[in-house]
């Protein structure tokens, strides 16, 4: 029970961090700028270059919408656990959180769910807004379901995702116990290795093996995939299965991630660097 | 006041920590020793760099020991670290543990929330707690707004929010004014006598463990050198200390060393003035008669001369042959 409280609190003291510096307004639309630059920059470069080859193809243009958007939104809240810590052992949160009866794991994840639920709706107006302002500028109509069955279904596979994201969060904490320094470095390489392996901008398959093989069974892949079915493709058969993938490839990924942690912190208490501030 | 016959909280037997570094292992802790009870205020006395942090995170499950057993409330430190994270909590003087932007009753509350406080406990906490530090109209100030001594406030209100059985305090008064530190001493005073609680003291502030602690233990490069009450330890002394004020400078002092009954000394050094005063710890009276005739022997003009009642200090010195300053310099290089 204390663990759900754990969860709970953390994710109210996630968001109160996150906005508590300004008024929430202001840091919701703070939190909005980035992926709305990086989904409008992916569509205004393909657009630039197909223009130029003669080659344009609206469905292109879905295609990397839904990419950029929703790998803007793994990226923002897969590194939060890790910060959590980072920020914790310098301000000596983490050493108070790792002390108390359930730990830091609790703590981790309800620090990763609070930026789950505002990336999601900056990834959800980051998909609306450069839908609208790139079938303005590009003067075509861009494919795009809007019903409420495609919106459950996005939403579905949002959540669905939910586990390997939480599970590459916690395993990148694993590794922030260790950090001396640059610990914001590694989620930053991640996260450029996730653009090119989970079909964020362009099919995997057009990688050579085993890079090709390596982005096909990413959980982060699949979830991509699903969402283009819901919003761009449509078809439910392919959603289910590339949800289903997502969901137990991520719950598969979240105990191998959680295991990670238990023995890091196992090592942190060994090593005495819980409470080392990182410089 | 306690009706039955105090428990045992806190057992530490020969507890050894060492820690590797490039060029060297550094031992902190080295066979350490020692029992606190319930409702007791237990010092920890030392230098910078004697072992009393190294002891507190052991104690307090962010470390592990490298050898020997640590027991808080029967539950080993190593083997059940989930056991003891239920009945203890911690504070450093040294870090103020919070979020910057937001209240330190937001703060306060979150820290109620890793315990599993209900909401209607938790917020009784909070309001006893900090009426009792004095907090009442700064709750809903952000942390970064507060001055050091009542973000201090908050982060022993937070190390009391669980209602723990043993709470560790390392340096709780660093640095903070003459008043909030004496209304920190006060309130844990108040907390061990009235809640039965044991608060583990870490500090090389010895008015605060001659104050406020009802037994202090000595340490000294990773060693309990000894443990008793505050009056006893100094009792144990015999005679009051010697405090001579000589020069020129630089003084020669190597004579003490062959005194008879001479403990140990400290030596500070007064440029303005031109002389040393020097501290030293005797065995008797006979004693102090040998120094002062020794000095000018050995070169050096007697300014002036007194007798100090017996610190905590003198203890140390009397034990090691050093004071605090000096043993510190010696750790540091």
């Amino acid at each position: 029970m204390s663990s759900v409280k754990t969860v709970l609190a953390s994710i109210r003291i996630g968001w109160y961090r996150d906005f508590g510096w300004t008024n929430p307004v202001t840091g919701f639309l703070m939190k909005t700028i980035a992926p709305v630059a990086s989904v409008l920059s992916a569509s205004i470069v393909y657009w630039l270059g197909s223009s130029a080859a003669g080659s344009f193809d609206p469905s292109h243009v879905s295609y990397i919408i839904v990419g950029a958007a929703l790998y803007s939104h793994v990226a923002a809240y897969s590194w939060v656990p890790s910060q959590a810590i980072s920020e914790g052992k310098w301000s000596y949160v983490f050493p108070q959180v790792f002390i108390s009866p359930k730990s830091s794991t609790p703590f981790l994840v309800g620090r990763c769910l609070a930026s789950f639920v505002t990336s999601t709706l900056t990834s959800l107006i980051s998909l609306a807004f450069a839908y609208y302002v790139a079938a303005a500028i590009f003067k075509s109509s861009i494919p795009f379901i809007v019903t409420p069955l495609s919106m459950i279904l996005l939403l579905g596979a949002l959540l669905a995702n939910v586990p390997a994201t939480l599970g590459l969060g916690i395993l990148l904490a694993a590794y922030t116990i260790f950090a001396s320094k640059f610990e914001w470095a590694l989620p930053t390489y991640v996260a450029g290795l996730l653009m090119v392996f989970s079909e964020a901008l362009f099919p995997v398959s057009v990688l050579p093996w085993p890079l090709s093989a390596f982005g096909n069974v990413l959980p982060f892949t699949q979830f991509i995939r699903a969402a283009r079915e819901a919003v761009v493709y449509g078809s439910v058969s392919a959603y289910s299965y590339y949800v289903g993938y997502s969901l137990l490839g991520g719950l598969l990924f979240l105990g191998v991630s959680l295991w990670a942690y238990r023995w890091a912190e196992r090592q942190g208490r060994k090593k005495g660097i819980i409470d080392r501030k990182v410089v | 006041m306690l009706s039955h016959e105090p428990e045992v909280r806190v057992e530490v037997q020969n507890l050894r920590r060492e820690f590797d570094s490039k060029e060297r292992k550094v031992v902190a802790l080295n066979g350490v020793s020692l029992k606190v009870r319930e409702g007791e205020i237990f010092g920890v006395l030392g230098p910078n760099g004697a072992g009393k942090t190294t002891l507190i995170r052991i104690l307090s499950t962010l470390l592990l020991p490298t050898s020997g057993v640590a027991r808080v409330m029967g539950f080993d430190v190593a083997s059940e670290p989930e056991k003891v994270r239920a009945v203890i909590n911690m504070a450093s003087g040294a870090e103020r543990a919070g979020y910057d932007y937001i209240s330190a009753r937001g703060n306060l509350w979150f820290f109620s929330q890793l315990y599993g406080l209900p909401s209607e406990v938790a917020k009784a906490r909070i309001k006893a707690l900090s009426q009792l530090l004095g907090l009442d109209d700064y709750l809903d100030r952000k942390f970064y707004m507060l001055s050091t001594g009542y973000r201090q406030r908050v982060t022993i209100a937070r190390a009391f929010i669980n209602d723990p059985k043993i709470v560790f305090l390392d340096e709780p008064t660093i640095g903070l004014d003459v008043m909030t530190a004496m209304s920190i001493r006060e309130f844990l005073i108040k907390e061990a006598r009235e809640n039965g609680r044991t608060i583990f003291l870490a500090t090389h502030n010895m008015a605060e463990v001659d104050t406020i602690c009802n037994r202090v233990a000595i340490i000294d490069r990773g060693r309990i050198l000894t443990s008793d009450t505050p009056t006893n330890l100094k009792r144990s002394l015999g005679a009051p200390a010697l405090v001579m004020e000589v020069s020129p400078l630089p003084v020669n002092l190597a004579f003490l060393g062959a005194v008879e009954g001479v403990k140990g000394f400290t030596t500070s050094v007064d440029e303005e003035r031109g002389l040393a005063r020097v501290q030293v710890v005797v065995e008797s009276e006979e004693c102090v008669r040998r120094i002062l005739a020794g000095v000018p022997a050995s070169g050096m003009r007697l300014v002036s001369s007194w007798r100090q009642q017996t610190t905590l200090e003198e203890v140390f010195v009397s034990l090691v042959g050093r004071g605090f300053v000096e043993r510190e310099h010696e750790v540091g290089e």
